[in-house]
């Protein structure tokens, strides 16, 4: 069991190739005063390296929730989901999936794979400050969560 | 004349008689000695009135003084005195002729027949005249009878007299002399002409009916009152595989067997005392039985014709066999195209009606498999294209919203983080690009919408159209409020519909009147009629109105009657109704009054068992 630590900021997975979306989504934590250390891959095998601690990411620290875009170069994010899910180590990792898709395939696809919350990325800048505090608020200080 | 006697019969009258009545005075002479009566004379006696008045006052005058009375008498008559009579009184004529075959004697009757005197006979050779009038093979036959001394009897030949043609004909044999000598032929002869005229008339008409007979595409069949078979054409021959003299007056049974119970009761109709015709039938209705025993189905039409004494069946037989194989032929094929099977043929098939038809259906089969197939291709080139342009339009419109939510974002980010250093003008920049961005937005959220309407749509059922319209309704509540419309609809019906895009056509629809509404609160009424297989639905406001010659264009995509400030709207909403109503099958149009209002109009499938109830 793991008891959130205010002292310690989270570590927060980003799976995101768009560079205007990665510092939109640093500003949004900004914006919302979080403090969280922001680890940050742009394709789905970086992702994977870095959870699984394998390659350049031998040392990379377990990440508490992962954000993970769909649409991503060489393995894209159902695949970085498949591979998450089914490994007994690592399915405990709450992933949030954060997209542009609405489609529904999309979405029942990503729950059937064990996706923990599926999340559409706003149109409005105010809208994603409000989902990064929620995100803070819940997966970060109000779920407890299961220990690695 | 020498052997006649003549001057030993009558001696004293003999110079009354001139020479071309001679035989018929003799004849008359010879009644009177034979004591058959004045009557009987006169009665006879035609061509020489004159002569035989003037003889009978002689004949009354010996009959009173020296002729006993009574027929008692007639053994003693002499045979040639009897002959003479015979020859008077008989319808033909007697001949003899010599050696030579040149005519001796010929008695008297041959003049009426002839009209030839009788002396310019006698010395003329028979052969020549008969030879002339007879057949050439019969006239070889003739002579070679007469040259083994022969008798014959009826030897016809035709004799041309300036009255027309006659026929007589012969009877003869020779006749010798007492020492064995052959002397010559006698005989008798007759005049057949109208006997042979009607014998060739027959024979003429018998010769046409049975070359009318033959020449029928049926079997055909004469059957008389007795059910014997009393004439048989070629086709009947060819059919049962009989030969004409094997079915003659055999019982029709060995063409159609008796155990047809069918037959039975329709031959017992035609041979009651008024019988029925029964007419051909077009199907077959009776078993008939070749000569080899073999069977066939065929239709019989059976008609009694009253001919004379006798009644007789004259019988028409289709035969069946074909007609039932073609039939069943052409069943399967047209089962088998009917089933979709576009690549059936019948093939080579038998019999010429058949053959025709075959051709026919499988040119016709071949015609709509080519159409299919090029159908077929048409169709899955419109198909790939139909849904790669939905890939196309669902990507673009995703990998739109991406750069649009970028620009956005930032533009708020940049009027967020840097409020205090940023003018008035600048915001205003700032919120043009937003607003754009939303603008785009909405289109690509239209677009991606209407190329959903085909692919997306969900199956129809027969759905509550009020159920649908009253979602809409209580979801446009608000702006309905705002707007201060009354929205009016009483009972509409069930529909066969998919409910999310009948939802969306009331809601566009509704949008749209509250959207280009007058300077009046607007009243909106929607209701429905049926029309056909159809609901038709009207929905009525009192907004502007729509210019009649903009009233095809609205439907279109992309189309903007209006300037953006004036009234929202992406362009899309009508023309996804359309798309909607097009993928029920309705059609949608809409009719105006500038300044009044306008009337959308639209129609969708009603339920397709159940008579619809309104809800």
């Amino acid at each position: 069991m793991r008891k959130p630590d205010p002292a310690t900021p989270a570590n927060v997975l980003l799976v995101e190739d768009n560079p205007a979306d990665i510092r939109l989504i640093q500003e949004a934590f900004r914006e919302a005063d979080i403090q969280v250390t922001l680890h940050v891959r742009t394709d789905g095998e970086k992702a994977l390296d870095f959870v699984m601690q394998t390659g350049d990411d031998s040392a990379a620290p377990r990440p508490d929730i992962i954000l993970l875009d769909l649409n991503l170069p060489r393995k894209d994010g159902r695949e970085v989901l498949d591979a998450i899910k089914s490994a007994p180590r690592l399915c405990r990792i709450p992933i949030i999936v954060l997209t542009t898709s609405t489609a529904d395939d999309d979405i029942a696809r990503c729950y059937d794979a064990h996706a923990n919350c599926y999340l559409v990325k706003p149109m409005m800048l105010h809208e994603l400050i409000e989902l990064a505090l929620l995100v803070d608020r819940f997966w970060l200080k109000a779920v407890r969560l299961a220990a690695p | 004349m020498a052997w006649w006697g003549i001057e030993d019969v009558l001696p004293a009258t003999a110079v009354l008689v001139i020479p071309s009545d001679l035989t018929g005075v003799m004849v008359l002479v010879a009644m009177l000695l034979a004591g058959g009566g004045l009557a009987a004379a006169i009665v006879f006696w035609r061509r020489s009135r004159r002569l035989a008045d003037r003889l009978a006052q002689v004949a009354v005058g010996t009959d009173q003084a020296s002729m006993p009375a009574g027929p008692q008498r007639s053994p003693e008559v002499s045979s040639e005195a009897r002959f003479l009579m015979y020859a008077a009184v008989s319808a033909d004529w007697f001949w003899e002729t010599d050696t030579e075959h040149c005519y001796s004697y010929v008695s008297g009757r041959i003049e009426e027949f002839t009209g030839i005197p009788l002396e310019q006979w006698l010395g003329r050779s028979r052969l020549t005249v008969v030879c002339q009038g007879s057949d050439k093979a019969l006239a070889q036959q003739h002579l070679a009878t007469l040259e083994r001394r022969e008798a014959f009897r009826d030897f016809g030949y035709w004799i041309d007299r300036p009255t027309g043609r006659k026929h007589f004909t012969l009877h003869g044999m020779p006749f010798y002399s007492d020492d064995g000598e052959f002397m010559g032929y006698r005989g008798t002869g007759t005049d057949t002409t109208e006997q042979e005229l009607a014998r060739l008339r027959i024979t003429a008409l018998d010769r046409r009916f049975r070359l009318a007979l033959d020449a029928a595409p049926y079997a055909m069949l004469v059957i008389d009152g007795r059910g014997r078979i009393d004439l048989v054409n070629k086709a009947a021959e060819d059919l049962f595989g009989y030969r004409s003299e094997e079915l003659i007056a055999q019982s029709i049974d060995i063409l159609i067997p008796p155990s047809e119970a069918a037959r039975e009761a329709e031959l017992s109709g035609l041979f009651a005392d008024s019988p029925v015709e029964r007419s051909i039938a077009s199907e077959a209705d009776l078993i008939c039985r070749r000569k080899d025993g073999t069977e066939f189905p065929a239709s019989v039409g059976f008609n009694p014709v009253q001919a004379d004494d006798d009644r007789l069946i004259v019988a028409a037989i289709i035969d069946q066999s074909h007609f039932r194989a073609a039939e069943a032929v052409l069943k399967t094929a047209i089962d088998r195209l009917g089933q979709g099977q576009l690549d059936y043929r019948i093939g080579s098939a038998s019999g010429e009606e058949l053959g025709a038809v075959a051709e026919l259906l499988d040119a016709t089969a071949a015609r709509l498999q080519t159409r299919e197939e090029e159908l077929h291709q048409r169709t899955e080139a419109l198909t790939r294209s139909n849904a790669s342009l939905q890939r196309f339009a669902f990507a673009a419109s995703h990998d739109l919203r991406e750069p649009l939510r970028t620009v956005t974002n930032y533009c708020q980010l940049i009027a967020h983080r840097y409020a205090s250093t940023i003018d008035d003008d600048g915001r205003e920049y700032i919120q043009f690009a937003v607003d754009g961005v939303n603008r785009m937005s909405a289109l690509i959220d239209g677009l991606l919408e209407f190329s959903r309407v085909q692919t997306q749509g969900a199956r129809f059922q027969t759905i509550s159209s009020k159920a649908a319209l009253d979602d809409v309704v209580s979801s446009y509540a608000a702006a309905i409020a705002e707007a201060g419309a009354t929205i009016e609809y009483g009972a509409l019906p069930m529909v066969q519909a998919d409910h999310e895009q009948l939802c969306r056509l009331f809601s566009n629809l509704l949008d749209n009147a509250l959207t280009y509404r007058g300077d009046r609160p607007p009243v909106i009424r929607i209701d429905a009629e049926r029309d056909g297989a159809f609901w038709r639905f009207a929905v009525s406001d009192n907004g502007i109105g729509i210019e009649e010659h903009y009233l095809d264009r609205i439907f279109l995509i992309f189309q903007r009657l209006h300037a953006r400030a004036d009234r929202p709207g992406h362009g899309l909403g009508l023309a996804i109704c359309k798309e909607i109503v097009m993928r029920h099958g309705g059609n949608i149009w809409a009719e105006s009054e500038p300044g009044k209002g306008s009337r959308f109009l639209f129609t969708v499938p009603a339920p397709e068992d159940v008579e619809s109830e309104k809800a």
